[in-house]
């Protein structure tokens, strides 16, 4: 069990276990629902929490417990997607950027300062505008808006190692640029990248919950957390638990993510001593002297 | 306080003063039982290697050191009759600035860089001697004048890294003067700074020292500054006192065998140029075990099996004038 | 300072020539038949005459470049062309709308600046303390908070509970109050923890053991020492937020149903209404790359260490 125990002891087994328990109902969501998620009942609209429908119904009679849990789904599918392919372009011109320099380096740059500069959500609304509303376009629009974070960061960190000596002198003994590129610069770039992306993930999945609440991301019948929000609003007074549980179980899930991103920048700092490990050290040290 | 009473007692006194320092990686005791005193108007040098405990002997009574640094202190530390150890944070705080100053290593970092040195040294003044802001401006300038700073209307005006590293350190000894401290503290005052300005200061001091009759504790390890300056030197190994006496008798007859080992390391420009230099062979014991015996035993050319069973207590030296004690049995007991 | 102002002032300008391609060319990618599009959008019936005469009225013809230089020269008039819907001129609609999401901007930035100082503050004048726990857990949970939901929160207890303030429409001071809390609460949240941990790192560093050696008490050293070197960091952070409590318009105009640019900006995209997409990204962009260059230069005043860099 020694590959589990680093994680644990970098992340914590209270943040490991809420994002864990995230990906888990989304991998196995179809298995575990108690209901098809999109199936309407309107004998059934609007029930409260019952042995039935344990967080009860909503407005059309669909089950709201099976709706979260394919909300989870929708959104981890659309983290992930988003994530591989905004990374994956990113560290592309990064790398690019970062080994060649230059002009490609000059024009990857501006476009990442115009990337920097105006808001994502502001880029991808325009992106869903113009291809229409639909998952796969704000999967799209999203990616399209993130790349510029990747690209920065990977061409730092490829630019900061290609001036290392270790670099510069597989350069002289003629590596190919593909072999360094592939072989040395991208396995450094990947590191920083993957610790960058457990902190954005919440980002993402508050992104993706934005333009499906405005209508821009995932259409009905798909269920996401963000629109089945918008479509209990007009019923919050009578069943606010239609606005809070949704609403609850993504501000959860980006607890979790923030945590996790947290503690994995934060994983190389000392933590301030705890009153405890003080008194500990007091009596360690004592006998140490008295020995 | 009358003159005569105060020179019954000594101005600082440390008794049987132990530090032991716990950080969230490791506990060490960087002073062990040490003791000295500081009459009123005297200069005491402490020298030692670095990570000798100099620093923390001096800063931990006074509350001064890093934060993240927990520092448990026993014994004693009187300064005029009354024990720093003992104090509320309150009473700390108006002997800090007010009975004793302090000047810092590094100038640069000590200063605060966005604040006006007008400013930095006016709140000091005003907060000690209960001056207005206008009283106190003109008296931070007649402060940067006695420190050799010109113009100081216009450089109270200025940020701290407008200023050479030479300046800064003339800022930093006015503030610590600004409150008129019957002691003053100077921790490597010199050190971060270069070769021709370092003499400037350590001129500077002695002259403050003469003008304004306040004692100085300086710690270095530049035996320069010590012969310049000091009139009584202690030397300090692994936390502990090694040797503590006159300038004159220390440096020039020193009796313990690190004081020794510690003065022929000392490069010169005398000497035939391929002479061999002279270092201390070994490590310095590690603080965070417990030492037995005398903490040099290992590195002394003239260790005898005695040395490293019972810790040697400072003792007078044979011959030599009052005052001047060494923790060597060998030396004591066995006069060459 | 002078030679470091124009610099930035360049860079400014060559990123409004990217922000004005970029939306050029979000638009002219636009997947199908844009003069079809167009014809439709008008009503009536759609031939194939129809359609030839919208391409040529909007020079679809024309090859690519000449069709940017044509636009850009019209944007420099003033003239940012007429929505699809409505037939509306675009510059009006956006000056009509410009006065609640102005509101919305300038409220939020004042309750990001309120939470951030005074919690923040707080914070760590009483380190690791039950109110700096408590602050930091708020925080955390406050930041993981969409929008959209704190809104919904906000109006479920405000309005319909307590009835306390208007949930619906622009309409006088008190119903400003909620969207104006729900845009500033997260970038006040994120602000306070920076100021919370750009304190405490202040508070280790060497010259506050100096100002403790002139015999000055911890909240006066916070204050007078620790603060002044953090307002750089601080100002940075506040004006990167300006960008995100703008970008907040477009969740809590539509919830709140205020008629703002925000909302006609999601309209937009809603109808994809092109032109007016394509000049509501190229102001927003302008604007957001004018703040940042501001900001730039506000922070560089006043720091008075960068001050006397730029000056060699």
């Amino acid at each position: 069990m020694k590959w589990f125990n680093a994680p644990i002891r970098i992340v914590g087994w209270p943040t490991l276990l809420l994002v864990l328990s995230f990906a888990f109902v989304a991998i196995f969501g179809s298995v575990v629902s108690p209901y098809d998620p999109a199936a309407q009942n309107l004998m059934q609209a609007m029930q409260p929490f019952s042995p039935e429908h344990w967080l009860g119904t909503d407005n059309l009679g669909r089950d709201t417990l099976s709706r979260l849990i394919a909300g989870a789904q929708t959104t981890l599918i659309g983290v992930t997607s988003i994530l591989l392919l905004a990374g994956t372009v990113g560290m592309i011109l990064g790398t690019l950027a970062g080994y060649f320099g230059g002009w490609l380096d000059e024009i990857v740059m501006r476009l990442c300062d115009f990337g920097f500069s105006v808001p994502s959500l502001f880029v991808a609304l325009a992106i869903v505008g113009v291809f229409g509303p639909s998952y796969g376009n704000m999967i799209l629009a999203l990616a399209i808006a993130w790349v510029p974070i990747y690209a920065r960061l990977t061409r730092g960190v490829v630019a900061a190692a290609a001036s290392q000596p270790y670099i510069e002198s597989l350069r002289v003994l003629g590596a190919s640029p593909a072999r360094i590129i592939f072989r040395h610069l991208i396995p450094v770039a990947l590191g920083q990248v993957l610790v960058y992306a457990s902190a954005d993930a919440g980002l993402l999945a508050l992104a993706i919950a934005n333009l499906s609440f405005l209508g821009l991301g995932v259409q009905p019948p798909q269920a996401e957390w963000g629109q089945m929000l918008v479509s209990a609003m007009p019923y919050i007074q009578e069943a606010p638990r239609l606005v809070i549980l949704p609403g609850l179980a993504l501000t959860i899930l980006v607890v979790g993510f923030n945590l996790l991103g947290e503690r994995i920048a934060l994983a190389k700092n000392p933590r301030p001593m705890a009153r405890r490990k003080l008194s500990l050290r007091r009596a360690i040290f004592k006998q140490e002297m008295s020995a | 306080m009358t003159r005569s009473a105060r020179q019954t007692k000594p101005l600082l006194e440390a008794i049987d003063f132990s530090v032991t320092l716990h950080t969230p990686s490791v506990s060490v005791r960087p002073v062990d039982r040490v003791s000295y005193s500081v009459e009123p108007g005297e200069v005491l040098a402490i020298v030692g290697e670095s990570g000798s405990g100099k620093t923390i002997l001096n800063m931990a009574p006074l509350d001064l050191l890093p934060v993240g640094v927990n520092a448990d202190m026993e014994g004693a530390v009187r300064f005029e009759g009354v024990d720093l150890l003992k104090m509320s944070a309150s009473e700390l705080e108006a002997i800090c600035g007010g009975g004793i100053g302090v000047v810092f290593q590094d100038p640069l970092s000590a200063l605060n860089p966005v604040r006006k040195i007008g400013r930095q040294l006016t709140e000091g003044i005003e907060h000690h001697l209960g001056l207005t802001a206008a009283q106190a401006d003109s008296r931070a300038a007649e402060l940067m004048t006695l420190v050799g700073l010109s113009d100081p209307r216009s450089r109270m005006q200025q940020y701290p890294h407008e200023l050479s590293g030479g300046m800064r350190q003339r800022v930093g000894i006015a503030m610590s003067i600004a409150g008129e401290p019957r002691l003053l503290i100077a921790d490597e005052p010199t050190t971060a700074l270069d070769v021709t300005v370092q003499a400037q200061i350590v001129a500077l001091l002695k002259d403050l020292q003469k003008r304004l009759g306040m004692a100085i504790v300086i710690i270095t390890h530049d035996f320069g500054v010590v012969s310049g300056l000091a009139d009584k030197v202690a030397v300090m190994y692994a936390g502990r006192l090694s040797e503590i006496g006159g300038v004159r008798d220390v440096l020039i007859e020193p009796a313990h065998p690190y004081t020794q080992g510690l003065l022929r390391s000392v490069p010169s420009l005398t000497v035939p140029m391929n002479t061999k230099f002279a270092g201390l062979p070994g490590q310095p014991p590690n603080l965070a075990r417990r030492i037995e015996g005398c903490a040099f035993a290992p590195r002394c050319a003239e260790v005898r099996p005695e040395c490293s069973v019972h810790r040697p207590a400072l003792l007078s030296v044979p011959r030599s004038a009052t005052g001047h004690l060494a923790a060597c049995p060998v030396v004591i007991n066995h006069p060459a | 300072m002078l030679r470091i102002t124009l610099n930035r002032a360049v860079s400014a300008a060559v990123l409004i020539i990217i922000a004005s391609i970029f939306s050029f060319v979000i638009i002219a990618a636009f997947p199908g038949n844009v003069a079809a599009l167009i014809a439709e959008m008008r009503g009536g019936f759609v031939s194939q005459e129809v359609v030839d005469r919208v391409a040529v009225e909007y020079r679809l013809n024309d090859p690519l470049v000449l069709r940017y230089f044509h636009w850009l020269g019209d944007v420099m008039q003033g003239d940012l062309g007429s929505s699809l819907r409505t037939g509306e001129s675009v510059s009006t609609a956006l000056a009509q709308r410009l006065q609640p999401t102005l509101v919305l901007v300038l409220g939020g930035s004042l309750v990001t600046l309120i939470v951030g100082t005074s919690l923040g503050l707080a914070g760590a004048m009483w380190p690791n303390g039950l109110i700096d726990r408590t602050i930091r857990a708020f925080a955390v949970f406050n930041v993981s908070m969409p929008k959209f939901f704190l809104a919904a929160m906000l109006i479920y207890v405000f309005g319909v509970q307590m009835q306390l303030l208007p949930t619906f429409g622009f309409r006088g001071p008190a119903s400003w109050i909620l969207p104006c809390i729900a845009v500033g609460a997260v970038p006040g949240a994120l602000l306070s923890r920076l100021m919370r941990v750009g304190l405490e790192e202040t508070m280790s560093r060497p010259f506050i053991i100096t100002a403790k050696s002139k015999g000055f008490g911890r909240r006066r050293i916070l204050f007078r020492d620790a603060l002044p070197n953090i307002v750089p960091v601080f100002l940075t952070t506040f004006g990167m937020n300006i960008a995100f409590i703008t970008q907040s318009s477009l969740i809590i105009e539509p919830i709140f149903s205020w008629n703002g640019v925000g909302a006609y900006f999601v309209e937009a995209a809603r109808f994809r209404d092109l032109p007016v997409l394509q000049s509501c990204l190229l102001m927003f962009s302008i604007l957001f790359i004018l703040v940042n260059l501001a900001v730039d230069l506000i922070v560089m005043m006043a720091d008075p260490l960068q001050r006397r860099a730029k000056r060699i």
